[in-house]
Protein backbone atom coordinates (compact mmCIF):
# COMPACT_ATOMS: atom_id res chain seq x y z
CA UNK A 1 0.00 0.00 0.00
CA UNK A 2 1.48 3.78 -1.17
CA UNK A 3 0.36 7.06 -0.75
CA UNK A 4 0.96 7.47 -5.09
CA UNK A 5 -3.21 7.98 -5.36
CA UNK A 6 -1.79 10.34 -7.98
CA UNK A 7 -0.40 7.32 -10.14
CA UNK A 8 2.58 9.73 -10.50
CA UNK A 9 5.29 6.46 -10.41
CA UNK A 10 3.40 5.12 -13.02
CA UNK A 11 3.27 8.79 -14.71
CA UNK A 12 7.07 8.83 -14.74
CA UNK A 13 7.88 5.38 -14.77
CA UNK A 14 8.89 5.81 -18.42
CA UNK A 15 11.12 8.77 -18.12
CA UNK A 16 14.85 8.07 -19.47
CA UNK A 17 16.70 8.62 -16.41
CA UNK A 18 20.92 10.06 -16.85
CA UNK A 19 22.99 7.22 -15.94
CA UNK A 20 24.48 8.31 -12.24
CA UNK A 21 27.48 9.84 -12.45
CA UNK A 22 29.14 8.50 -8.97
CA UNK A 23 32.11 10.07 -9.85
CA UNK A 24 30.99 13.21 -10.42
CA UNK A 25 29.11 13.20 -7.20
CA UNK A 26 31.80 12.17 -4.91
CA UNK A 27 34.49 15.07 -6.62
CA UNK A 28 31.64 17.41 -5.58
CA UNK A 29 31.25 15.94 -2.43
CA UNK A 30 34.58 15.87 -1.64
CA UNK A 31 35.24 19.45 -3.06
CA UNK A 32 32.48 20.52 -0.42
CA UNK A 33 33.95 19.19 2.39
CA UNK A 34 37.57 20.12 1.39
CA UNK A 35 35.74 23.50 1.00
CA UNK A 36 34.23 23.75 3.97
CA UNK A 37 37.10 22.53 6.23
CA UNK A 38 39.28 25.64 4.73
CA UNK A 39 36.46 28.30 5.78
CA UNK A 40 36.02 26.27 8.93
CA UNK A 41 40.01 26.72 9.38
CA UNK A 42 40.18 30.15 7.88
CA UNK A 43 37.47 31.85 9.79
CA UNK A 44 38.26 30.55 13.41
CA UNK A 45 41.87 31.04 13.45
CA UNK A 46 43.67 34.61 13.20
CA UNK A 47 44.18 36.18 9.91
CA UNK A 48 47.85 36.09 9.23
CA UNK A 49 50.32 38.76 7.64
CA UNK A 50 50.68 39.35 4.34
CA UNK A 51 52.44 36.95 2.91
CA UNK A 52 53.25 35.96 -1.15
CA UNK A 53 53.49 32.93 -1.39
CA UNK A 54 54.35 30.64 -4.61
CA UNK A 55 57.01 32.02 -6.11
CA UNK A 56 54.68 35.11 -7.88
CA UNK A 57 56.78 38.01 -7.69
CA UNK A 58 54.56 40.43 -9.70
CA UNK A 59 52.03 40.63 -6.60
CA UNK A 60 55.24 42.45 -5.12
CA UNK A 61 54.60 45.14 -7.67
CA UNK A 62 51.03 45.67 -6.54
CA UNK A 63 51.07 45.03 -2.97
CA UNK A 64 50.91 47.59 -0.60
CA UNK A 65 52.06 47.15 2.84
CA UNK A 66 48.85 47.94 5.11
CA UNK A 67 48.82 51.07 6.74
CA UNK A 68 45.17 51.07 8.00
CA UNK A 69 45.07 52.55 11.64
CA UNK A 70 43.39 50.87 14.95
CA UNK A 71 39.97 52.72 15.23
CA UNK A 72 38.92 53.80 18.56
CA UNK A 73 35.58 51.42 19.27
CA UNK A 74 32.21 52.58 18.65
CA UNK A 75 33.49 55.27 15.65
CA UNK A 76 31.38 54.29 12.39
CA UNK A 77 33.87 52.31 10.50
CA UNK A 78 32.07 52.82 7.15
CA UNK A 79 35.14 52.71 5.25
CA UNK A 80 37.18 50.64 7.41
CA UNK A 81 38.99 47.48 5.97
CA UNK A 82 37.67 44.52 4.44
CA UNK A 83 38.46 41.14 3.67
CA UNK A 84 37.29 38.81 1.14
CA UNK A 85 39.05 35.43 0.41
CA UNK A 86 38.68 34.57 -3.10
CA UNK A 87 38.63 30.73 -3.34
CA UNK A 88 39.95 29.71 -6.97
CA UNK A 89 39.03 26.48 -9.31
CA UNK A 90 41.90 23.79 -9.23
CA UNK A 91 44.17 23.71 -12.57
CA UNK A 92 45.81 27.76 -11.97
CA UNK A 93 48.75 27.97 -14.05
CA UNK A 94 51.10 30.51 -12.84
CA UNK A 95 50.48 33.14 -15.94
CA UNK A 96 47.32 32.76 -14.90
CA UNK A 97 48.23 34.09 -11.19
CA UNK A 98 49.57 37.32 -13.21
CA UNK A 99 46.20 37.77 -14.68
CA UNK A 100 44.59 37.98 -11.19
CA UNK A 101 47.32 40.66 -10.15
CA UNK A 102 46.40 42.69 -13.07
CA UNK A 103 42.54 42.33 -13.04
CA UNK A 104 42.96 43.23 -8.83
CA UNK A 105 44.84 46.45 -10.05
CA UNK A 106 42.05 47.03 -12.59
CA UNK A 107 39.51 46.70 -10.46
CA UNK A 108 40.71 49.06 -7.73
CA UNK A 109 39.98 49.23 -4.30
CA UNK A 110 42.39 46.14 -3.54
CA UNK A 111 45.33 47.90 -1.03
CA UNK A 112 47.04 44.59 -0.60
CA UNK A 113 46.38 40.75 -0.96
CA UNK A 114 47.82 37.61 -0.24
CA UNK A 115 48.09 34.52 -2.53
CA UNK A 116 47.30 30.63 -0.70
CA UNK A 117 48.63 28.39 -2.60
CA UNK A 118 46.97 24.33 -2.32
CA UNK A 119 50.40 23.44 -0.51
CA UNK A 120 49.98 26.97 1.83
CA UNK A 121 46.54 25.81 2.46
CA UNK A 122 47.00 22.29 3.34
CA UNK A 123 49.73 23.66 5.65
CA UNK A 124 48.01 26.21 7.55
CA UNK A 125 44.52 23.22 7.64
CA UNK A 126 47.16 20.98 9.23
CA UNK A 127 48.05 23.89 11.84
CA UNK A 128 44.75 24.56 12.51
CA UNK A 129 43.37 21.09 12.97
CA UNK A 130 47.30 19.63 14.63
CA UNK A 131 44.71 17.82 17.40
CA UNK A 132 42.86 16.32 14.90
CA UNK A 133 44.78 14.50 12.54
CA UNK A 134 41.69 12.59 11.05
CA UNK A 135 40.78 15.67 9.33
CA UNK A 136 44.25 15.91 7.08
CA UNK A 137 46.01 12.58 7.23
CA UNK A 138 44.31 10.78 4.36
CA UNK A 139 44.05 14.04 2.35
CA UNK A 140 46.98 14.90 -0.40
CA UNK A 141 48.49 18.09 -0.03
CA UNK A 142 47.47 19.21 -3.13
CA UNK A 143 43.40 18.56 -1.86
CA UNK A 144 42.61 22.02 -1.00
CA UNK A 145 41.66 24.70 -3.42
CA UNK A 146 44.43 27.82 -3.87
CA UNK A 147 43.00 31.30 -2.41
CA UNK A 148 43.23 34.80 -1.85
CA UNK A 149 42.80 36.76 0.94
CA UNK A 150 42.45 40.21 -0.92
CA UNK A 151 42.26 43.28 1.77
CA UNK A 152 39.87 46.38 0.67
CA UNK A 153 40.57 49.85 1.17
CA UNK A 154 37.14 50.91 1.34
CA UNK A 155 33.94 48.89 3.03
CA UNK A 156 31.36 50.81 0.94
CA UNK A 157 32.96 49.42 -2.32
CA UNK A 158 32.60 45.80 -0.97
CA UNK A 159 29.50 44.97 -3.41
CA UNK A 160 31.32 46.22 -6.72
CA UNK A 161 34.65 44.66 -6.04
CA UNK A 162 32.68 40.93 -5.17
CA UNK A 163 30.81 41.39 -8.35
CA UNK A 164 33.60 41.87 -10.06
CA UNK A 165 36.27 39.12 -8.70
CA UNK A 166 32.97 36.64 -9.24
CA UNK A 167 33.14 37.46 -12.96
CA UNK A 168 36.83 36.55 -13.01
CA UNK A 169 37.13 33.07 -14.61
CA UNK A 170 38.86 30.81 -12.78
CA UNK A 171 37.44 31.93 -9.40
CA UNK A 172 34.70 29.75 -7.54
CA UNK A 173 33.47 31.72 -4.90
CA UNK A 174 34.22 34.95 -2.96
CA UNK A 175 33.88 34.67 0.96
CA UNK A 176 33.28 37.67 3.27
CA UNK A 177 35.73 37.69 5.59
CA UNK A 178 35.63 40.68 8.25
CA UNK A 179 38.75 41.15 10.31
CA UNK A 180 38.69 44.72 11.58
CA UNK A 181 37.74 44.96 15.29
CA UNK A 182 35.78 47.72 15.27
CA UNK A 183 32.94 46.37 12.92
CA UNK A 184 29.66 46.25 14.69
CA UNK A 185 30.16 42.75 16.09
CA UNK A 186 26.87 42.68 17.68
CA UNK A 187 24.89 43.23 14.46
CA UNK A 188 27.34 40.55 12.78
CA UNK A 189 26.13 37.68 14.96
CA UNK A 190 22.83 38.50 15.54
CA UNK A 191 21.97 38.43 11.40
CA UNK A 192 23.32 35.49 9.74
CA UNK A 193 23.40 35.26 5.74
CA UNK A 194 20.26 33.33 4.56
CA UNK A 195 20.31 33.66 1.12
CA UNK A 196 23.66 33.66 -1.03
CA UNK A 197 23.57 33.94 -4.57
CA UNK A 198 25.65 35.29 -7.04
CA UNK A 199 24.46 39.29 -6.45
CA UNK A 200 22.65 38.85 -3.66
CA UNK A 201 23.31 38.93 0.01
CA UNK A 202 20.56 38.37 2.41
CA UNK A 203 20.79 38.39 5.97
CA UNK A 204 18.50 38.19 8.80
CA UNK A 205 17.92 36.76 12.28
CA UNK A 206 18.38 33.30 12.96
CA UNK A 207 15.30 31.36 13.60
CA UNK A 208 14.29 32.16 17.23
CA UNK A 209 16.64 34.74 17.36
CA UNK A 210 15.24 38.17 17.85
CA UNK A 211 15.16 41.17 15.25
CA UNK A 212 15.99 44.58 16.48
CA UNK A 213 19.79 45.21 15.52
CA UNK A 214 20.18 48.15 14.17
CA UNK A 215 21.90 48.01 10.89
CA UNK A 216 24.79 49.86 11.52
CA UNK A 217 26.49 50.58 8.02
CA UNK A 218 23.04 51.06 5.84
CA UNK A 219 23.19 53.39 2.70
CA UNK A 220 20.82 55.55 1.67
CA UNK A 221 18.00 53.94 -0.52
CA UNK A 222 15.89 55.28 -3.36
CA UNK A 223 13.10 54.19 -5.25
CA UNK A 224 14.94 52.09 -7.78
CA UNK A 225 16.19 50.44 -4.75
CA UNK A 226 13.24 49.11 -4.22
CA UNK A 227 12.51 45.99 -6.43
CA UNK A 228 15.61 44.17 -4.82
CA UNK A 229 14.96 45.35 -1.36
CA UNK A 230 11.48 43.11 -2.36
CA UNK A 231 13.64 40.67 -3.59
CA UNK A 232 15.54 40.21 -0.61
CA UNK A 233 12.91 39.54 1.17
CA UNK A 234 11.44 36.69 -1.04
CA UNK A 235 14.33 35.28 -1.87
CA UNK A 236 14.44 34.78 1.97
CA UNK A 237 11.01 34.41 2.66
CA UNK A 238 11.32 30.78 3.99
CA UNK A 239 13.92 32.10 6.41
CA UNK A 240 12.05 34.85 7.78
CA UNK A 241 8.10 33.10 7.85
CA UNK A 242 8.69 31.20 10.67
CA UNK A 243 7.21 28.12 9.20
CA UNK A 244 4.18 29.72 7.53
CA UNK A 245 3.17 28.56 3.88
CA UNK A 246 5.05 31.03 1.62
CA UNK A 247 3.30 29.52 -1.36
CA UNK A 248 2.29 32.01 -3.65
CA UNK A 249 4.15 34.93 -1.60
CA UNK A 250 4.26 38.27 -3.05
CA UNK A 251 5.55 41.48 -1.66
CA UNK A 252 4.79 45.49 -2.19
CA UNK A 253 7.07 48.42 -0.80
CA UNK A 254 7.34 52.06 0.06
CA UNK A 255 10.48 53.61 1.44
CA UNK A 256 10.25 54.07 4.51
CA UNK A 257 11.21 58.09 4.59
CA UNK A 258 8.04 58.43 1.99
CA UNK A 259 5.32 56.29 4.20
CA UNK A 260 3.24 58.38 6.50
CA UNK A 261 4.60 57.33 9.80
CA UNK A 262 2.44 56.98 12.70
CA UNK A 263 4.08 57.64 16.01
CA UNK A 264 4.82 53.82 17.02
CA UNK A 265 6.57 53.42 13.42
CA UNK A 266 8.91 55.98 14.29
CA UNK A 267 9.02 55.08 17.70
CA UNK A 268 9.96 51.89 16.22
CA UNK A 269 12.35 52.64 14.03
CA UNK A 270 14.50 55.03 15.99
CA UNK A 271 14.18 53.33 19.85
CA UNK A 272 17.49 51.91 19.49
CA UNK A 273 18.65 53.08 16.16
CA UNK A 274 19.59 56.31 14.59
CA UNK A 275 16.84 58.56 13.55
CA UNK A 276 18.33 58.91 10.31
CA UNK A 277 17.88 55.43 9.62
CA UNK A 278 14.57 56.31 8.44
CA UNK A 279 16.34 57.39 5.25
CA UNK A 280 17.80 53.96 4.89
CA UNK A 281 14.99 51.53 5.24
CA UNK A 282 12.87 50.39 3.36
CA UNK A 283 9.08 49.11 3.99
CA UNK A 284 8.75 45.52 2.13
CA UNK A 285 5.20 43.67 3.16
CA UNK A 286 5.37 40.28 2.06
CA UNK A 287 1.89 38.42 1.55
CA UNK A 288 1.15 34.94 2.11
CA UNK A 289 -1.58 34.26 0.48
CA UNK A 290 -1.81 30.61 1.69
CA UNK A 291 -1.97 31.59 5.18
CA UNK A 292 -5.78 32.10 6.06
CA UNK A 293 -5.09 33.95 9.67
CA UNK A 294 -5.47 37.79 8.49
CA UNK A 295 -3.14 38.90 11.30
CA UNK A 296 0.05 36.04 9.86
CA UNK A 297 -0.91 36.39 6.08
CA UNK A 298 0.96 39.44 5.99
CA UNK A 299 4.28 41.09 7.53
CA UNK A 300 6.21 44.27 6.55
CA UNK A 301 10.26 43.78 7.41
CA UNK A 302 12.64 46.68 7.70
CA UNK A 303 15.00 46.33 5.29
CA UNK A 304 18.50 47.96 4.66
CA UNK A 305 21.18 47.71 2.25
CA UNK A 306 24.28 47.50 3.70
CA UNK A 307 27.75 46.88 1.81
CA UNK A 308 28.00 43.34 2.70
CA UNK A 309 24.18 42.54 1.29
CA UNK A 310 20.84 43.68 2.23
CA UNK A 311 19.41 43.08 5.82
CA UNK A 312 16.39 42.46 6.97
CA UNK A 313 16.51 43.89 10.53
CA UNK A 314 13.18 44.13 12.10
CA UNK A 315 9.25 43.55 11.69
CA UNK A 316 6.17 45.00 12.44
CA UNK B 1 36.74 2.18 -1.83
CA UNK B 2 36.40 2.39 1.91
CA UNK B 3 33.28 1.58 3.34
CA UNK B 4 31.66 5.11 4.04
CA UNK B 5 31.99 5.38 0.26
CA UNK B 6 30.77 1.81 -0.12
CA UNK B 7 27.62 1.99 1.90
CA UNK B 8 26.92 5.96 -0.07
CA UNK B 9 27.27 4.44 -3.65
CA UNK B 10 24.34 1.66 -2.70
CA UNK B 11 22.67 4.58 -1.39
CA UNK B 12 22.92 6.78 -4.75
CA UNK B 13 22.00 3.86 -6.91
CA UNK B 14 18.79 2.74 -5.17
CA UNK B 15 17.83 6.50 -4.61
CA UNK B 16 19.18 7.91 -7.77
CA UNK B 17 16.09 7.50 -10.06
CA UNK B 18 13.51 8.60 -7.89
CA UNK B 19 15.12 11.52 -7.14
CA UNK B 20 15.85 12.51 -10.74
CA UNK B 21 12.53 11.28 -11.33
CA UNK B 22 11.24 13.87 -8.27
CA UNK B 23 13.45 16.63 -9.58
CA UNK B 24 12.32 16.32 -13.41
CA UNK B 25 8.02 16.62 -12.29
CA UNK B 26 8.87 19.10 -9.74
CA UNK B 27 10.79 21.28 -12.53
CA UNK B 28 9.96 20.24 -16.05
CA UNK B 29 13.67 20.87 -16.96
CA UNK B 30 15.84 17.81 -18.07
CA UNK B 31 19.31 19.88 -17.20
CA UNK B 32 18.06 21.81 -13.75
CA UNK B 33 16.47 18.25 -12.55
CA UNK B 34 20.01 16.42 -13.32
CA UNK B 35 22.19 19.37 -11.58
CA UNK B 36 19.80 19.51 -8.30
CA UNK B 37 20.01 15.43 -8.36
CA UNK B 38 23.92 15.38 -8.71
CA UNK B 39 24.46 18.47 -5.99
CA UNK B 40 22.05 16.74 -3.81
CA UNK B 41 24.07 13.27 -3.64
CA UNK B 42 27.16 15.22 -3.14
CA UNK B 43 25.82 17.39 -0.22
CA UNK B 44 24.54 14.14 1.13
CA UNK B 45 28.19 12.38 0.45
CA UNK B 46 29.11 15.26 3.10
CA UNK B 47 27.09 14.25 5.67
CA UNK B 48 26.78 11.17 5.31
CA UNK B 49 27.76 9.80 8.63
CA UNK B 50 24.98 11.63 10.09
CA UNK B 51 22.42 10.57 7.37
CA UNK B 52 23.00 7.20 6.65
CA UNK B 53 21.49 7.04 10.16
CA UNK B 54 18.49 9.51 9.08
CA UNK B 55 15.12 7.34 8.92
CA UNK B 56 14.22 9.08 5.72
CA UNK B 57 17.90 9.60 3.93
CA UNK B 58 16.00 9.31 0.42
CA UNK B 59 13.67 12.00 1.02
CA UNK B 60 16.10 14.64 2.87
CA UNK B 61 18.09 14.22 -0.55
CA UNK B 62 14.62 14.60 -2.84
CA UNK B 63 14.16 17.31 -0.45
CA UNK B 64 17.28 19.29 -0.90
CA UNK B 65 17.27 18.34 -4.83
CA UNK B 66 13.69 20.00 -5.03
CA UNK B 67 14.97 23.37 -3.63
CA UNK B 68 17.59 23.08 -5.47
CA UNK B 69 15.64 23.33 -8.66
CA UNK B 70 13.81 26.11 -7.31
CA UNK B 71 16.95 28.52 -7.12
CA UNK B 72 17.53 26.61 -10.96
CA UNK B 73 14.33 27.73 -11.81
CA UNK B 74 14.73 31.15 -10.39
CA UNK B 75 17.77 31.64 -12.36
CA UNK B 76 16.64 30.45 -15.55
CA UNK B 77 14.95 32.89 -18.12
CA UNK B 78 11.48 32.93 -18.47
CA UNK B 79 10.60 30.78 -21.38
CA UNK B 80 7.70 28.23 -21.12
CA UNK B 81 8.59 25.36 -19.67
CA UNK B 82 9.00 22.09 -22.16
CA UNK B 83 7.18 19.22 -21.60
CA UNK B 84 9.66 16.52 -21.72
CA UNK B 85 7.83 13.95 -19.11
CA UNK B 86 5.71 14.29 -22.22
CA UNK B 87 7.75 13.48 -24.62
CA UNK B 88 9.61 10.55 -22.95
CA UNK B 89 6.18 9.00 -22.23
CA UNK B 90 4.75 7.05 -25.09
CA UNK B 91 1.94 8.05 -27.07
CA UNK B 92 -1.44 7.60 -25.52
CA UNK B 93 -4.33 9.32 -25.91
CA UNK B 94 -6.15 7.97 -22.30
CA UNK B 95 -3.20 8.59 -20.17
CA UNK B 96 -3.39 11.34 -17.99
CA UNK B 97 -0.78 14.18 -17.76
CA UNK B 98 -0.57 14.29 -14.03
CA UNK B 99 3.27 15.47 -14.05
CA UNK B 100 1.95 18.48 -16.64
CA UNK B 101 -0.88 19.04 -13.99
CA UNK B 102 1.85 18.86 -11.17
CA UNK B 103 3.69 21.44 -12.79
CA UNK B 104 0.83 24.33 -13.12
CA UNK B 105 1.00 24.10 -8.97
CA UNK B 106 2.65 26.56 -6.12
CA UNK B 107 5.96 25.34 -5.90
CA UNK B 108 5.52 24.09 -2.04
CA UNK B 109 2.39 22.91 -2.87
CA UNK B 110 4.23 20.19 -5.83
CA UNK B 111 7.19 19.94 -2.92
CA UNK B 112 4.60 18.19 -0.91
CA UNK B 113 2.80 16.01 -3.38
CA UNK B 114 6.19 15.12 -4.83
CA UNK B 115 7.86 13.94 -1.07
CA UNK B 116 4.37 12.42 0.04
CA UNK B 117 2.58 11.17 -2.94
CA UNK B 118 6.03 9.91 -5.34
CA UNK B 119 8.71 9.44 -2.53
CA UNK B 120 6.03 7.68 -0.25
CA UNK B 121 6.71 9.55 2.82
CA UNK B 122 4.26 9.95 5.50
CA UNK B 123 3.31 13.14 6.19
CA UNK B 124 4.98 13.99 9.53
CA UNK B 125 8.27 12.86 7.60
CA UNK B 126 7.27 15.60 4.72
CA UNK B 127 6.66 18.20 7.45
CA UNK B 128 9.74 17.73 8.81
CA UNK B 129 11.97 17.52 5.66
CA UNK B 130 9.91 21.12 4.70
CA UNK B 131 10.84 22.81 7.71
CA UNK B 132 7.27 23.07 8.46
CA UNK B 133 4.49 22.02 10.97
CA UNK B 134 1.92 18.86 9.63
CA UNK B 135 -1.07 21.00 9.37
CA UNK B 136 0.91 23.12 6.75
CA UNK B 137 1.67 19.97 4.89
CA UNK B 138 -1.99 18.28 4.86
CA UNK B 139 -3.20 22.42 3.94
CA UNK B 140 -0.63 21.39 0.62
CA UNK B 141 -1.99 18.10 -0.24
CA UNK B 142 -5.49 19.26 0.55
CA UNK B 143 -4.95 22.43 -1.74
CA UNK B 144 -3.22 20.69 -4.66
CA UNK B 145 -5.37 17.89 -4.40
CA UNK B 146 -8.14 20.16 -5.33
CA UNK B 147 -6.54 22.17 -7.71
CA UNK B 148 -5.56 19.16 -9.72
CA UNK B 149 -9.00 18.24 -9.68
CA UNK B 150 -10.38 19.96 -12.98
CA UNK B 151 -7.41 18.28 -14.69
CA UNK B 152 -7.44 14.68 -13.61
CA UNK B 153 -10.25 12.24 -14.51
CA UNK B 154 -12.61 11.33 -12.51
CA UNK B 155 -12.13 8.09 -11.28
CA UNK B 156 -8.76 9.52 -10.23
CA UNK B 157 -10.41 12.29 -8.36
CA UNK B 158 -12.40 10.24 -6.55
CA UNK B 159 -9.52 8.35 -5.64
CA UNK B 160 -7.34 11.08 -4.29
CA UNK B 161 -9.56 12.51 -1.93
Amino acid sequence: MTNDKLGLRAELEHVAVPPLDMGAILRRGNTLLRRRRVIAAFTSGAIVSLVVAGGVAVLDAVNQPSETPVRPAGETPAEAPVSLTVFLKDGLAPQGLRRYVEKFAEIGGITNFEFVSKREAFARFKQRYEGQPEYWENLPQDALPAYFILRLSDRGDMSRVIARLEDLPGVDEVHIGVESPNFDEATADAYRLVVQERSMRVFAPGRGQRYGWCPTHAQQLGGMDLPEAEDAVLLAKDEISAGLDTGDAYTDSVLASDRPRPPDFARMISKDCSPSLVERTALVTLHLPQVDSASMGAATYFVSREPRGWVIWNVW
Amino acid sequence: MDRRQGNFEEFCRTEYPGVFKAALGFSGDPEIALDATQEAFARAFTRWSRLRRHEWAGGWVMTTALNLCKRGLRQRPPIPPPQVVDQALPEDEDRIDVAGALRTLPLRQRQAVLLHYLADLPVTAVAELMNTSEGTVKTHLSRARHALKGKLRPEEVGEMS
